[in-house]
């Protein structure tokens, strides 16, 4: 009720009941002149004041109407003050009169009680109703999530029976729902996956919660594995006790074929990228740099033919044409040993790394050097990502750091091999993240993150401007090397 | 007579073995006995022929130049490895010399140099630039000092020992008959003896070898002029 309408019937109730206490008592009052003259009215015939009386009683009825059951008990004693004292004191018959008002009051307070009782119950009716509803839309909301929900959700027993299952996991599994509502989850498992969700059981069982998900592995219906992002949940009885667990997969086998495809095409280009630099590299050095060696060696043994009969002029024509020969055959060498340093197939990583620094050494006019464990004899491949990915480092190092001093240091340790590239120049921000330079491009660092990662290692760029730049390199060492693509 | 040294070439390209054989026919003191097209063929005619020089390409096809030498060093120590490279990295060449190699030489080397290669290696002289055998001997297999077989420690004379240490700094051969104050036919002599005894065909490979077994520390080698970093 708004306050102003409250505050309208509190001055409507207070001045009707001022007036009818002085009507009430106008014999007493009759020395007030405008009193007395609004005292004589009197109607049906009803004195003895009871029409005042009844008029006290409308009065508690509607202050407890209007204004609540307070305000009614208040007026009802108010009324009582008033009027009992009248009828006790100075009505001619005490007893009835007091009966009367007595009377009065009691239904008074009757109906004030009554008005109160139906508020309530309307009121308690309308909370039942809010809450049922909300109960409803709540249930409804759920429901239609539980069904609907792209990802699948089920609910199992203790023992792994199913007890509900949503639309979603039809389609994951290839069971239709009814089929799989009573099936035990173990039915869809494979040994590995049995033992990870065993091992998610006793976790979730202990009272440890899960808030990450997991990946997990289904069978389906046509015998084919599924990929899953699994989460669970424990779903507990009022005592706290877990009596059921709360599923939410989604399928990622897509996801991650796509993944690993695409990783795959990127090994694949890498790989037929090295072929074609080997190849070039091969065909440089081979086919063209021995003409031109060829060329510059029968010049070579013309000029020197002792009984040759090429004047003088001429010979000093063909020494500079043999220089010529001479300089082209170095760039040759200089481009195929770029290409594909045969360095490193004869000699190693280590020495690759070697020459690599020196030339830059030589090159920038900087302080190298290149610390390395004792290695056995490591596999091309990992020789090969470990020098390209030194290779681009350099040639950042060239192109971007400033550096003064670069250093190289290779490790193996418990068959991880490590190679640390750091050098002194002016650094950079990184948000620390690779991916992020990998996102924006820069430095070459996705080839070298991709290097990395497809002979099972990582790799990590650490910087700060002004304090240099360290890449860490870092790969497993197999004895046997497995396939190179490791489903992780 | 002076007998000619025997020459075998070994290089994959024909024509350009072709044109090796000419640079050293021309030359009145050596002769070509013959020419090998790859590793395989290299070690097979060494061991035939028993060539004084073999004249290799380090890079040929099927065959690892490298692993050829180790082969040819086994079945004929006698015979000293000439390889020709295409790079002249240290870190390259290195590996060439503890395979057991006499000396290295560019690919593109002029006629004149390859000729005066192989007459030096037969004199017992170095080919090698002395920085580049302190880089062998730093990085090569070194033994420590100290636990010397007595058999080896036995197996050079106090003067060839003396030679040998010498021979250790860079010395040439002249230079270490001023020193020690013998001719110069001495000293070859002497190398000659050391070879033998050490079943080497070259200096770069007794020095190798002396260090392998401990006759040589990094001491010994520290040169004058090679101090600096």
């Amino acid at each position: 009720m708004s306050n102003r309408w409250r505050t309208f019937h509190i001055c409507v109730l207070i001045l009707i009941f001022l007036l009818l206490t002085l009507f009430y008592y106008n014999d007493r009052l009759a020395g007030i002149p405008i009193i007395s003259q609004l005292a004589t009215v009197s109607f049906l015939g009803l004195s003895n004041y009871a029409i005042e009386r009844i008029i006290f009683v409308l009065l508690i009825v509607y202050a407890g109407w209007s204004l609540g059951i307070r305000f009614g008990i208040a007026t009802l004693v108010a009324s009582a003050l008033v009027i009992l004292p009248r009828a006790i004191l100075i009505s001619l018959d005490p007893v009835e009169a007091t009966i009367d008002c007595v009377a009065g009051l009691t239904i008074g307070g009757l109906s004030i009680s009554l008005i109160q009782l139906r508020r309530g119950w309307h009121q308690q009716r309308q909370k039942l109703r809010g809450i049922r509803v909300a109960l409803r839309t709540s249930q409804e909301s759920y429901e239609e999530l539980f069904t609907n929900a792209s990802d699948a959700i089920w609910v199992h027993d203790l023992n792994g029976k199913i007890i509900i299952a949503n639309k979603a996991c039809e389609k994951l599994s290839g069971y239709p729902i009814d089929e799989g509502i009573g099936k035990s989850v173990s039915e869809f498992m494979s040994p590995d996956a049995l033992s990870i969700a065993r091992e998610v059981k006793n976790k979730l069982m202990k009272g440890q919660a899960i808030d990450q998900r997991y990946d997990q592995r289904l069978i389906k219906k046509d015998g084919s594995e599924a990929m899953l992002e699994l989460f669970t949940r424990t779903i507990r009885d009022d005592d706290g006790k877990p009596i059921a667990f709360q599923n939410i997969a989604r399928d990622v086998t897509e996801e991650r074929r796509l993944r690993d495809n695409l990783r795959f095409q990127i090994h694949k280009t890498l790989m037929a990228q090295e072929e074609e630099r080997k190849r070039i590299a091969r065909e440089l050095h081979d086919d063209i740099a021995q003409s031109i060696l060829l060329l510059s060696r029968q010049l070579d043994i013309l000029i020197s033919k002792s009984d040759s009969k090429i004047p003088k002029t001429a010979i000093i024509e063909l020494e500079h044409i043999e220089n010529i020969a001479n300089d082209a055959y170095k760039s040759l060498q200089r481009y195929a040993r770029d290409l594909r340093p045969s360095i490193l197939d004869q000699m190693g990583l280590v020495a690759a790394l070697n020459w690599l620094t020196e030339e830059l050494g030589k090159e920038l006019g900087i302080k190298t050097s290149v610390k390395s464990d004792k290695l056995p004899q490591l596999p091309s491949e990992i020789e090969l990502a470990m020098f390209r990915i030194a290779q681009e480092t350099l040639n950042n190092i060239r192109k971007h750091a400033r550096a003064s001093a670069v250093h190289i240091t290779v490790q193996l340790s418990s068959n991880n091999l490590k190679m640390s590239i750091t050098d002194n120049g002016k650094g950079f921000s990184t948000s620390g993240l690779t991916g992020d330079l990998a996102r924006e491009g820069k430095l070459g660092v996705l080839g070298m993150e991709e290097r990395a990662r497809l002979i099972g290692g990582n790799l990590q760029i650490k910087s700060e401007p002004g304090k240099g730049t360290t890449v860490i390199a870092r790969a497993p060492i197999w004895t046997r090397q497995k396939g190179l693509i490791p489903f992780i | 007579m002076k007998m000619k040294t025997r020459i075998l070439i070994a290089d994959d390209h024909p024509l350009l073995r072709e044109a090796l054989s000419q640079v050293f026919s021309n030359q009145k003191d050596m002769e070509i006995v013959g020419q090998a097209s790859n590793g395989e063929e290299a070690v097979s005619l060494t061991s035939q022929l028993k060539p004084d020089i073999l004249v290799m390409d380090i890079m040929m096809p099927k065959f690892d130049g490298l692993e050829a030498s180790r082969q040819i060093k086994k079945i004929a120590p006698n015979t000293a490895i000439l390889i020709l490279t295409a790079y002249d990295d240290d870190n390259y060449v290195l590996g060439l010399l503890e395979a057991g190699a006499a000396g290295y030489l560019l690919k593109s080397a002029r006629g004149q140099d390859l000729v005066e290669a192989v007459r030096a290696i037969r004199a017992g002289e170095s080919v090698l630039h002395p920085k580049i055998i302190e880089k062998l001997l730093k990085q090569a297999m070194i033994k420590p000092a100290g636990a010397v077989d007595r058999k080896i420690r036995d197996l050079l004379s106090a003067r060839e020992m003396e030679m040998m240490k010498l021979l250790a700094t860079g010395m040439s051969n002249k230079e270490i008959a001023d020193k020690l104050y013998l001719s110069l036919r001495t000293v070859k002599a002497h190398m000659s003896n050391i070879f033998t005894k050490m079943t080497v065909a070259s200096r770069s490979e007794a020095l190798v070898e002396a260090l392998r077994k401990g006759l040589l520390t990094l001491e010994d080698i520290k040169h004058g002029d090679s101090l600096e970093e």
